[in-house]
C-alpha cells in the first residue's frame, strides 16, 4: 500500500520525487561518489589533456601553460606523408576483420544448431572457443613460430607440397591475410555464441510447418534462420563499424616489425610510438584526437543505422 | 527426426556441408595449438629440419628445463597473479556500486549519471593525456596503477545495471524498507547474493582482461621486477630470437653447432609459449559455461 501511495506522487510531482530521492536516497549518492570520482579522474580528467594538442607541450609547464599551438599539429598531421597510408592501413585491416571474420562466426553458428553429431558439435564449441582466452602475446608469438621461415608449420607444409618457403611476416602484402586469419582462428568461435543463442530461440514448430509445406534445410535456411539472425548480425556489425579506427593496438603492435612497418602502421600503433616512444606528446595527442573524433562521428552514424534498420539504436 | 527415408537430396549436402565445415573448423584451431605442443617436446634438430607436425618427433624436455629455470618468468607469474587478484576486486567493487546505485529507478538524475558513466564507450580518452595524469598523481612505474588502470568498463556497467533492474524484484526493496533497512544493506544482504550469476560473469571477464593485458604494463611500467607475464613473455621471446640472430651469424664456424643452437632456442619459445598459456588451459573446462551464460546475458538490453 505505502509503495503504491509513494509511486503516485512520485509520478504526479517531479519537485516531491526529487525533494524525496534526495532525502531518502542521500546513501544512493554517497554510494555513488566512489566509482564516480574514479570515473571524472581516470576517465574525464584525460579528456581536458586532448588540450595539448593544441599546445607546444612543455613539461615544465604543463597542459594549461604551455603556449598555444593552434591547429598546427593537427594539420601537421593531415598534411604528413604518412597520414594517406596509415588511415588506408586503418581502414584495409579493420574492415577486412568486419567483412571476411564474421561471416566464419556466423556459419559457425549454424553449423553448431544444425549439426546431428552430437561429439563433433560439442567438441568443436568446447574447442572453437579456446583461442579467445589467450593474451594477444601468446597468440602473436604463436603466429610468429607458425609463420616461422624456417621451423614454423606453415613452411613445413608449404615445403612438403613441393611449393617456395617465405618469411610471410617480413612481407607487407602478406600482414592484412595474417592478422585477419588469425582474427578468424582467435574470435569465430566466442563470436558464435551469441548467433547460437539466437537460433536456439526459433521456435520450433516453424521448421516442422516449413517441412510439411515441402521446405527442404536449405530453404529453411534461407526463409527462418536467416531472416531470425539478421537483426543480430546487422547489430554486431554496426557496433564493429563503431570500432573500425579502434581496431586491435596490442596485435599490430605485436605482428610489427620493420619490414611490414608499410602495411602494419595504423592508427592507434603510431599514436603510441609518436608520443611512448619519440616523446613527441603534442603530435601524438592531436593524431589522438583526430582518430576520437573521427571514431566518434562513425558511431553516431552506426547508430543512426541501426535505429533505422530495428527502430532502437545500440546506445 | 523420424522421417530419415524420405530425406532430399539436397537435405543430405546440407548435413554433409555442415558437419564438414564443423570438423575443418575444428581442426584448424587444433592443429596449430597441437603444433605449438608437439614442438616444445621434439628435439632441437627436429624442430630445424621442420619435421614436426603435430605429434613429438625425439622428445626433448631441455627447453622447459631452461624455461622454467628462469628467474625472471616466475616473477612475472607471481606479478600477474597480484595484479589479477587486486584489480579484479577493485574493479569489481566500482562495477558493483556504480550498477546497483544506476539500476535505481527512483534516483533523482539517474539519466545524466548514466549517460556520464556510458560516454567514454563511444569517446575515449587520449593515450598521453591518460600517461601525464598517472606521472602527475606519481603513479607510473607502479603496482597501483596496473591495479587502478581499467577499472570501470562502461559496458560491464550497463550488464550490470540491465541485470539488477529485470532481475531484482521491486517487492524486495520495499520489503526491505519495511524492515528499515537503508540502501547500502539492501545492496550488501539482498542484491549481491541475488546476483551471483552476473557477479561470476563479470569477474570473469574483468580476470581474463587482467590477466592478458598488455597495453597498460608496456606503457606504465619501466622496472623488470613489476612486469607481468605478458610482457615478460614477449621480452623472453624477443631476447630469445636476437640471440638466434647472433648465432646464425656465427655460420661460416660451425654450420652444425650454430643450427643446434638455433634450434634450441626454437625449442625453447615453443616451451615459453606453452608454459605461458597453461593458467587459462587448465581453468578454461571450469570457466567455459560461464563465459556463454555471459555472452547471453549480456546481449539483454539494458
Amino acid at each position: 500500500m505505502k509503495s503504491m501511495f509513494e509511486k503516485k506522487i512520485i509520478s504526479d510531482q517531479r519537485k516531491r520525487f526529487r525533494r524525496l530521492s534526495l532525502q531518502r536516497n542521500y546513501d544512493l549518492y554517497l554510494l555513488l561518489l566512489i566509482p564516480l570520482s574514479y570515473l571524472l579522474l581516470f576517465q574525464y580528467v584525460p579528456f581536458y589533456g586532448y588540450l595539448l594538442a593544441f599546445k607546444h607541450y612543455s613539461p615544465v609547464r604543463g597542459i594549461w601553460g604551455s603556449s598555444w599551438a593552434g591547429f598546427q599539429y593537427l594539420r601537421q598531421f593531415l598534411t604528413s606523408p604518412q597520414f594517406g597510408r596509415i588511415m588506408w592501413n586503418t581502414i584495409n585491416l579493420s574492415l577486412g576483420l568486419l567483412i571476411i571474420a564474421t561471416p566464419f562466426a556466423i556459419i559457425l553458428a549454424v553449423s553448431v544448431v544444425k549439426s546431428r553429431y552430437w561429439l563433433l558439435k560439442k567438441s568443436t564449441q568446447f574447442f572453437t572457443y579456446i583461442p579467445y582466452f589467450f593474451s594477444m602475446v601468446i597468440v602473436t608469438s604463436m603466429i610468429m613460430q607458425l609463420f616461422h621461415p624456417r621451423v614454423g608449420l606453415i613452411n613445413v607444409v608449404l615445403s612438403f607440397l613441393g611449393m617456395d618457403t617465405a618469411n610471410f611476416l617480413a612481407r607487407p602484402g602478406a600482414f592484412v591475410p595474417i592478422y585477419v586469419l588469425s582474427s578468424i582462428w582467435q574470435y569465430s568461435g566466442y563470436g558464435s555464441i551469441l548467433f547460437v543463442a539466437v537460433l536456439m530461440g526459433i521456435d520450433y514448430e516453424l521448421y516442422e510447418a516449413a517441412e510439411i509445406d515441402g521446405a527442404n534445410k536449405w530453404h529453411q535456411l534461407f526463409f527462418i534462420d536467416i531472416p531470425y539472425l539478421m537483426p543480430t548480425i546487422s547489430v554486431v556489425f554496426i557496433v564493429r563499424l563503431g570500432e573500425v579506427l579502434n581496431v586491435g593496438f596490442e596485435k599490430a603492435y605485436l605482428l610489427q616489425n620493420s619490414l611490414n612497418l608499410e602495411a602494419s602502421e595504423i592508427l592507434p600503433t603510431y599514436i603510441f610510438k609518436l608520443g611512448i616512444e619519440q616523446g613527441l606528446f603534442s603530435q601524438s595527442t592531436a593524431v589522438n584526437l583526430f582518430n576520437a573524433v573521427l571514431n566518434l562521428i562513425i558511431v553516431i552514424i552506426a547508430n543512426k543505422l541501426v535505429k533505422k534498420l530495428r527502430g532502437q539504436g545500440v546506445y | 527426426m523420424v522421417r530419415y527415408k524420405s530425406r532430399h537430396f539436397e537435405d543430405i549436402t546440407f548435413d554433409f556441408l555442415v558437419n564438414l565445415y564443423l570438423l575443418v573448423f575444428l581442426l584448424a584451431v587444433l592443429i596449430p595449438i597441437m603444433n605449438i605442443f608437439a614442438s616444445s617436446f621434439s628435439s632441437p634438430s627436429d624442430v630445424v629440419g621442420g619435421r614436426v607436425t603435430i605429434v613429438p618427433r625425439n622428445l626433448f624436455l631441455g627447453g622447459y628445463e631452461t624455461v622454467l629455470q628462469s628467474a625472471e618468468l616466475w616473477r612475472g607469474y607471481l606479478n600477474s597473479i597480484i595484479y589479477t587478484f587486486f584489480g579484479t576486486c577493485f574493479a569489481l567493487t566500482l562495477t558493483i556500486i556504480a550498477g546497483y546505485v544506476l539500476s535505481r529507478m527512483d534516483l533523482w538524475g539517474r539519466s545524466f549519471f548514466v549517460f556520464l558513466f556510458l560516454l567514454p564507450l563511444l569517446f575515449q580518452g587520449g593515450i598521453i593525456p591518460g600517461y601525464l595524469l598517472m606521472r602527475n598523481l606519481g603513479l607510473l612505474n607502479t603496482r597501483a596503477v596496473i591495479i587502478l588502470h581499467g577499472a570501470l568498463h562502461p559496458y560491464y556497467v550497463m550488464i550490470a545495471v540491465s541485470y539488477f533492474r529485470n532481475q531484482i524484484p521491486g517487492e524486495l526493496m520495499d520489503a526491505s524498507r519495511i524492515d528499515g533497512a537503508t540502501n547500502i544493506q539492501f545492496l550488501l544482504r539482498v542484491v549481491i547474493p541475488i546476483s551471483k550469476p552476473i557477479i561470476a560473469v563479470i569477474t570473469l571477464w574483468v580476470a581474463v582482461g587482467h590477466w592478458n593485458n598488455y597495453f597498460a604494463p608496456l606503457m606504465y611500467l619501466r622496472s623488470t621486477e613489476l612486469l607481468p607475464l605478458t610482457v615478460v613473455m614477449r621480452n623472453m621471446i624477443f631476447n630469445m630470437q636476437l640471440s638466434a640472430m647472433d648465432m646464425a651469424n656465427l655460420t661460416e664456424v660451425d654450420i652444425q653447432n650454430a643450427t643446434s643452437l638455433i634450434g634450441i632456442s626454437e625449442v625453447m619459445k615453443y616451451s615459453l609459449i606453452v608454459v605461458g598459456s597453461m593458467p587459462m588451459l587448465i581453468l578454461y573446462p571450469f570457466v567455459q559455461r560461464h563465459f556463454v551464460e555471459g555472452v547471453t546475458v549480456g546481449s539483454i538490453k539494458g
